[in-house]
């Protein structure tokens, strides 16, 4: 199942990416990495790839399950540092980002601080890195999560560590978009359904058998995953331990 | 240092960053104070007796936390002759004058990665984190995994 559950999400990553556009993901990224990758192959050729080891447009031989790792660098002609990355957001020039968050709100604000006061918190999180910096300054942000839960999709963040640009969400049971109201169910995933998506958000979304499904992997879908993932790192965040 | 972004994030005020307008366009900027650290502690894949470092591949923040800290100890991989930065001055991501002593300790980033050579020890890091929270193990910890007691 888990397998199901992260090509369709990794497939569902790659189809927003455009031809041409600069894209940027940081640490713990392992379905942004495979996705970018995937989109290269098929719509996206001319994807400028840039990642948080600082290559630009990496053929790595094998794909690591901690993005930080210096596979990443292989093959890139030239470094471009995470301060490059943020200096390049300042100036407009970064296209899309992607980013996630423990917690996940209507407004599509991210918490990746602190459940209760920030300075005395229940749970202290692991913190926004420049989550902050970049959601005002790339043009879209493109947020992943490997949970589709009421704990993880609220209606109000305990604590705002991020809002802005945010495009999409995609998680395994469906794909979200921000509308005028906030975000809203664009598609469900085919192994899903309206009733577990209302279910399993904890902010009300509009949906129904009327609400498109999202298109499963394609055969090329597929084939370029195997070709792009064979050791299946796209796994490593579904793990539970 | 003037910053763009932050505006919308509670960060704003629970890290204390003041706002200015930007003298030029009177926009609202964020200001972040500077960081001094006193010290700032770097391990690197080679550096030589001058404190001359060179890192392989990603620098990440640790040519910024040497620049900002008042004094720098730097650990290696290995320790080699001045030569190594003479013949190409551009390996070297800090001058030595920054540096205040220089020790040679291979495996000195376990346990997290050093590009190239080591990666992070999973299996280490999750028995540290079963043993953090509870004080006498982490003692225990301490003493069996770090100081190999």
């Amino acid at each position: 199942m888990s397998l199901t559950v992260a090509n369709q999400m990794t497939v569902s990553l790659a189809r927003l990416l455009k031809n041409g556009e600069t894209v940027f993901h940081g640490v713990a990224s392992p379905l942004p990495m495979v996705a970018v990758l995937v989109a290269k192959r098929l719509q996206a050729p001319d994807l400028i790839y840039l990642n948080i080891t600082g290559s630009v447009n990496p053929q790595p031989e094998r794909l690591p399950e901690s993005t930080v790792d210096p596979a990443l660098l292989k093959g890139t002609a030239a470094l471009f540092e995470l301060k490059d990355v943020f200096d390049l957001a300042a100036r407009g020039g970064l296209n899309t980002v992607f980013l996630s968050g423990l917690e996940i709100d209507r407004s599509g604000c991210i918490n990746m601080s602190a459940i209760g006061p920030y300075d005395k918190p229940k749970v202290r999180l692991p913190g926004g890195a420049g989550s902050a910096f970049l959601m005002e300054t790339a043009s879209r942000v493109i947020i992943w999560r490997t949970k589709h839960d009421r704990r993880t999709f609220v209606e109000k963040v305990a604590f705002t560590t991020a809002c802005g640009t945010v495009d999409r969400v995609v998680t395994p049971l469906a794909v979200l978009r921000r509308g005028p109201d906030g975000l809203e169910v664009e598609s469900i995933h085919s192994y899903s359904n309206p009733d577990e998506v209302r279910r399993e958000t904890g902010f009300p979304v509009k949906v129904s058998g009327e609400t498109a499904v999202t298109p499963p992997p394609t055969a090329e879908e597929l084939a370029a995953l195997a070709a792009v993932d064979p050791e299946k790192v796209r796994l490593f965040e579904f793990r539970t331990s | 240092m003037p910053l763009r972004g932050l505006l919308n994030s509670s960060l704003l005020e629970a890290g204390g960053f003041r706002q200015v307008a930007d003298p030029y366009t009177g926009a609202l900027v964020v200001t972040i104070p500077a960081i001094r650290p006193d010290w700032a502690v770097v391990h690197v894949h080679e550096c030589d007796a001058e404190g001359n470092s060179w890192i392989d591949g990603s620098r990440y923040d640790d040519v910024l936390l040497a620049m900002a800290a008042g004094r720098v100890l730097v650990t290696c991989e290995k320790i080699v002759g001045r030569d190594r930065f003479v013949e190409a001055p551009q390996r070297a991501a800090f001058p030595g004058f920054m540096v205040e002593a220089v020790a040679e300790a291979p495996g000195g980033a376990r346990p997290t990665s050093c590009g190239g050579l080591y990666a992070y020890d999973r299996a280490f890091l999750t028995a540290y984190l079963a043993a953090a929270g509870d004080d006498a193990q982490y003692r225990r910890f301490l003493i069996t995994q770090v100081c190999n007691l």
